[in-house]
């Protein structure tokens, strides 16, 4: 005796098959069944939709028959009333993400990934401090002294030593309007 | 081998994005999928609702924001654009 095959079992063996599928409003569907569930909804691809359209153009002759590639469809299996084989599955060349002779390998440039979060930047926080910490709000009289050493940048270009000079006497001159 | 996916998860993947619901009936709705149900109920947002008479042409009208009764539903098209993309 084989052993009882689960209940699913005929529907998946119809799985990649494609399927003509009529449902209970004259529609006919065409497609690739790719899945199902218990309620029989399907997901089909590739689907083409046949329909008779009756009604008062299409009297004494024979129904129009309306036709409409759709693509992909997930069908609501409450309204399937059979479904037939259309044809096999589609034959498809190998895949081509699995073949070939290349390997697969993690790239880097050699620094681990937290290296170059360390250090450096407490360097670049350390830079701001010591003009953050200077006199604060004398305002641009304060600020000029600090740019002012120029033995710390001995290749400083000069042109912006004559326009800081020139800034503090620009503020006393738009206090005396405010006052 | 379970199939790869289940129909209803197609259509949780869909969440967002513009879909198409064909009814049992002569009746075409296209929205952006705000959510489902287990029975396929659906909220929709800017809907197009097609209305298609027997001699083929078509009425259209549109809606904001609906709720649409899983009961009447056929077909869903994730990405369709409506009836107006294919013929």
């Amino acid at each position: 005796m084989p052993p009882p095959k689960p209940k699913n079992s005929r529907m998946l063996t119809l799985i990649n098959y494609r399927l003509r599928v009529t449902l209970n409003d004259t529609r006919q569907l065409v497609g690739q069944m790719l899945a199902f569930d218990r309620h029989m909804n399907l997901v089909l691809v590739d689907t083409i939709e046949f329909r008779r359209l009756k009604g008062p153009s299409s009297q004494g002759d024979i129904p129009k028959e309306m036709k409409r590639a759709l693509g992909l469809i997930v069908l609501r299996g409450e309204t399937i009333i059979s479904i037939s084989v259309e044809g096999p599955p589609p034959v498809k060349e190998e895949d081509p993400i699995s073949s070939g002779p290349g390997v697969g390998a993690p790239a880097g440039r050699g620094m681990p990934l937290g290296a170059g979060a360390g250090p450096a930047p407490p360097a670049f926080q350390a830079r701001p401090m010591p003009y953050a910490g200077g006199p604060p709000p004398p305002g641009f009289p304060g600020a000029a002294p600090g740019f002012r050493p120029p033995p710390g940048f001995p290749g400083a270009p000069p042109q912006s030593m004559p326009g800081f000079p020139a800034a503090p006497p620009g503020f006393p001159g738009m206090r005396p309007p405010s006052s | 081998m379970a199939s790869q996916i289940l129909p209803l998860e197609l259509i949780d993947k869909c969440i967002g994005s513009r879909i198409w619901v064909i009814m049992k009936n002569e009746r075409e709705f296209v929205g952006t999928l705000q959510g489902f149900d287990d029975f396929v109920n659906m909220v929709l947002d800017d809907v197009t609702e097609y209305d298609i008479s027997p001699d083929g042409t078509q009425k259209k009208s549109k809606l904001r924001q609906t709720l649409l009764n899983g009961n009447n539903v056929c077909m869903l098209l994730p990405g369709g654009e409506g009836p107006e993309s294919v013929q």
